[in-house]
């Protein structure tokens, strides 16, 4: 549903993704994974419409979007959990959530997706009328999943979930990632956690300094040599 | 100068201070907004409120328009206007870093201030209607009319703001722009249409405080600025992004200087009130009542 | 420009100016007359620009630094401390403006916003502005000091004492931005917390270029107590010695050795037509011509040329 073609994004003079090509499909969960300063959330952020490529085309569902307005991005379907949750700490656990439909599609069925996403969360039921500050870490990832949730996204982007979080966390946030999915909601994953991210994901990409330099299988990758040799023993 | 203050005299000094106060208020939290959400100072909000003034002005000695009437003109008017100059001025800009922002600000001041000069001269100007003299007393106190319903308009804006930024949607969605401005983008919340909104806002409180302004005391076109020195103070003292605080910070300035022009001399209690500004910037920037729960 | 260029450009400008008042008629050559009120304005300018500029401090408040060291000239003459054109007494200005930048700069310097300083610098403008109208016989209140213009001979020392400050300015900014101040001072500006996680005092760096900016203009106030012999709040604390170096930086490139000069230039003369042609208009032309130079050219005019530059939607360019 995701298309993304020979993008190439400089801040200033300095050029972060070159020729970056890779697609997404409907209902699968995909992966950009690699080190730090590698491109991954300066991708997401162009699909998102933060930031405008000088060559190359982002196309959703068909259609070009690279370009268009964040706002207008978020309205066709696609939705950003950033790094680091950018929650609004002032604002309670429910208005975090009813902006987060602030879209015009989104907007009149806010009702309904809290409904829906305190389902998944049930914890988010309970703290609504909390400062979105006060909650732990754990807790404000959950809710900043659940505020991307809430424009009913038809692809949601999570950059680096598992960021800060404890090991048990992290194993129950991965849980809720493969839940989503099964509710056919489709996920492009950005993480560091090279191991958890291959294990749920069907296809990923891994990027260095700015380039798509392998793609596979999730399980295929797993077992790559060359993956084992320069991400996995780092980890664990 | 008197060197005994009895509690009467203390009072009196008190009350109109806070009265007068109430208007640097309501300038205040304009500028507050504004800056809170695009990191703008809008310098040039003292010259927006001798605009209104002077407008008020005009509706009554040419139409006799009763300044109260005037606020339902002016206002709307004002936050139309508001809208307007975001786009003209500031959309450009709004993301450029601070420096060009001020600048236009400043530039825009000083070309409204002289172009109100030029039109209408620099003579000061101020409105007589059959209730502007009128004292009412209050617990043996004289207390101005005019000031009082100021005083009483600042509170209902105050309120009305207040329930803006709390209790709607847009107004949840400027709270959110002002505390991390990338993220409310991210979730789809369009920033020119929040910040053309907050300087909506701003700009109509200014028309407010403008009708205010002609109500209960002379004016003329360099007015302006003293004005948007007042209300940055204010804003210093209530800290930045505070409607109440704003209000407050209004208020306390209006005692501190009418204390101070009560037992100085006039000039001198300018002067005060700017030494304690820079008091307050250097030594608690983030507001006096920071320490106080934040409402908005 | 290329640095030889350059070179030679400034050797040639150098001479020129030098020269011409042996050339034309300095009493009433309006040439010299322009000069030497655009270099007094570079001077400023260039005070502006190390701080604002350089440092990304917006001073708001340089008129306090004018307005000071005018009086300090005016009064150390009138008390029988300085003279006509006393080196001596130049300094003593500058110096005063100085420490007053190092007084109210450490504090206002210290928080990391930046729109602190910038307001609080106007405050102290206006402060001073006040304290000097209430000066009693020190500072002989709102109607000023008047200075003995009886021993007013030529133009000539004015021009070439002018023509050495504005160089004298300019040589400062370059050889502080050219040294390891100069390099921590543009971290600062461009990144400062970046700056300061590695290990740069970014306060002690801000403070310096503030107060080294203060020192500049100062000179600057001095020079025009000299030449008006009338110091009067109203005129030396004046918002337009807040204002002009600000536009004339920015207008020509602030953060540039050369641009402020080019905006000194160019704005001193365009001031200079409107003046003729408009005097009442004059305010408001450079209110809008402001507003139209931040919106239109905001890097400034040295600075013209195609950038590729790609900021992100939303986010906020570093905070200065």
């Amino acid at each position: 549903m995701l298309r993304v073609n020979s993008l190439n994004v400089s801040y200033g003079d300095a050029q972060a993704l070159w020729d970056v090509t890779f697609s997404v499909r409907e209902e699968e969960i995909s992966c950009l994974i690699g080190a730090n300063g590698a491109g991954k959330t300066t991708a997401l952020s162009t699909i998102l419409g933060m930031i405008r490529p000088f060559s190359g085309q982002v196309e959703f569902f068909g259609s070009r979007i690279e370009g268009k307005r964040p706002n207008a991005i978020v309205d066709l379907g696609i939705s950003l959990v950033p790094e680091g949750r950018r929650l609004f700490s002032k604002l309670t656990v429910r208005e975090n959530l009813e902006l987060g439909a602030f879209t015009k599609q989104a907007r009149p069925l806010t009702k309904e997706t809290i409904k829906w996403v305190t389902e998944v969360f049930p914890i988010l039921e309970e703290r609504k009328g909390q400062l979105a500050g006060a909650l732990s870490g754990g807790m404000q990832q959950m809710l900043a999943i659940g505020r991307g949730l809430m424009a009913r996204p038809k692809l949601l982007m999570l950059d680096e979930p598992s960021l800060g979080l404890a090991p048990l966390i992290v194993k129950m946030l991965f849980e809720i990632i493969r839940k989503l999915n099964d509710r056919r909601v489709t996920i492009l994953l950005v993480e560091q956690n090279i191991h958890q991210a291959l294990k749920i994901s069907q296809s990923a990409f891994v990027m260095k300094t700015g380039k798509i330099v392998l793609t596979g299988k999730g399980c295929e990758l797993m077992a790559d040599p060359e993956i084992k040799k320069a991400y996995m023993g780092v980890l664990e | 100068m008197p060197g005994f203050l009895s509690f009467h005299s203390l009072s009196q000094i008190l009350i109109n201070g806070l009265l007068f106060g109430t208007m640097y208020g309501i300038a205040a939290i304009g500028v507050s907004l504004i800056f809170g959400t695009m990191q703008i100072i809008f310098i040039a909000q003292g010259a927006m409120i001798v605009l209104a003034a002077y407008l008020t002005f005009w509706l009554f000695s040419l139409f006799f328009l009763d300044p109260f009437l005037s606020i339902f003109f002016i206002v709307p008017a004002f936050l139309l206007l508001g809208g307007g100059l975001y786009q003209v001025l500031f959309r450009k800009v709004a993301y450029a870093g601070k420096n060009p922002s001020l600048l236009i600000a400043f530039g825009f001041m000083i070309m409204l201030e002289n172009l109100m000069s030029l039109l209408w001269t620099p003579n000061t100007r101020a409105i007589k209607t059959s209730y502007t003299a009128y004292g009412i007393e209050m617990f043996g106190l004289q207390v101005s009319f005019t000031r009082m319903v100021a005083f009483f308009l600042a509170i209902l804006a105050t309120i009305v703001v207040t329930f803006f930024l709390k209790k709607t949607l847009m107004g949840k969605a400027v709270r959110a722009a002002s505390e991390d401005l990338g993220a409310a983008t991210m979730i789809g919340i369009g920033t020119h249409w929040v910040n053309s909104t907050t300087f909506s806002i701003g700009i109509g409180l200014a028309g407010l405080a403008g009708v205010a302004t002609a109500m209960t005391f002379p004016f003329d076109p360099y007015f302006g600025f003293i004005f948007s020195l007042k209300a940055l103070i204010a804003v210093a003292f209530g800290g930045i992004g505070s409607v109440w605080g704003a209000l407050v910070g209004g208020i306390l300035l209006g005692v501190i200087e009418s204390l101070g022009f009560y037992l100085l001399s006039g000039v001198w209690a300018d002067g005060i009130s700017y030494v304690v500004f820079l008091l307050v910037l250097m030594l608690k920037p983030e507001g006096l009542f920071s320490g106080f729960k934040r409402i908005a | 420009m290329k640095p030889k260029k350059m070179a030679v450009t400034t050797i040639l400008a150098a001479v020129l100016f030098t020269g011409l008042p042996f050339v034309v008629d300095s009493e009433s050559s309006y040439l010299v007359f322009f000069l030497f009120v655009t270099f007094i304005n570079i001077t400023v300018v260039q005070g502006w620009n190390l701080v604002g500029g350089y440092a990304g401090q917006v001073s708001l408040g340089q008129h306090a630094f004018f307005g000071l060291g005018a009086y300090i000239t005016a009064i150390t003459w009138l008390r029988g401390f300085g003279g006509y054109f006393d080196p001596l007494a130049m300094i003593l200005s500058g110096l005063g403006a100085a420490i007053l930048a190092i007084g109210v700069g450490i504090p206002l310097l210290s928080k990391l916003r930046g729109d602190y300083f910038a307001l609080g610098t106007l405050g102290l403008g206006e402060i001073l502005r006040v304290m000097f109208t209430q000066g009693g016989t020190l500072t002989g209140g709102s109607v000023g000091l008047l200075l003995p213009s009886g021993v007013y001979e030529s133009m000539k020392p004015y021009y070439f004492v002018s023509l050495g400050l504005a160089a004298f300015a300019t040589l400062a900014v370059y050889f502080v931005v050219k040294s390891h101040t100069g390099m921590a001072l543009i971290a600062t500006r461009d990144d400062e917390i970046a700056a300061e996680t590695t290990g740069v005092d970014t306060l002690k760096y801000k403070v310096l270029a503030f107060s080294v900016g203060a020192f500049i203009t100062g000179l600057g106030g001095s020079l025009q107590a000299y030449y008006l012999f009338h110091i009067h709040p109203a005129g030396f604390f004046s918002l337009k010695w807040a204002l002009y170096p600000i536009l004339m930086s920015l207008m020509g490139g602030a953060g540039t050795i050369f641009g402020p000069i080019l905006g000194a230039f160019f704005l001193t003369g365009v001031f200079e037509l409107v003046n003729i042609w408009l005097p009442e208009a004059h305010p408001i032309f450079s209110g809008g011509l402001i507003v139209a130079v931040m919106l239109f050219l905001p890097n400034g005019l040295i600075r013209l040329r195609l950038k590729r530059s790609f900021s992100k939607k939303g986010e906020r360019k570093e905070v200065k």
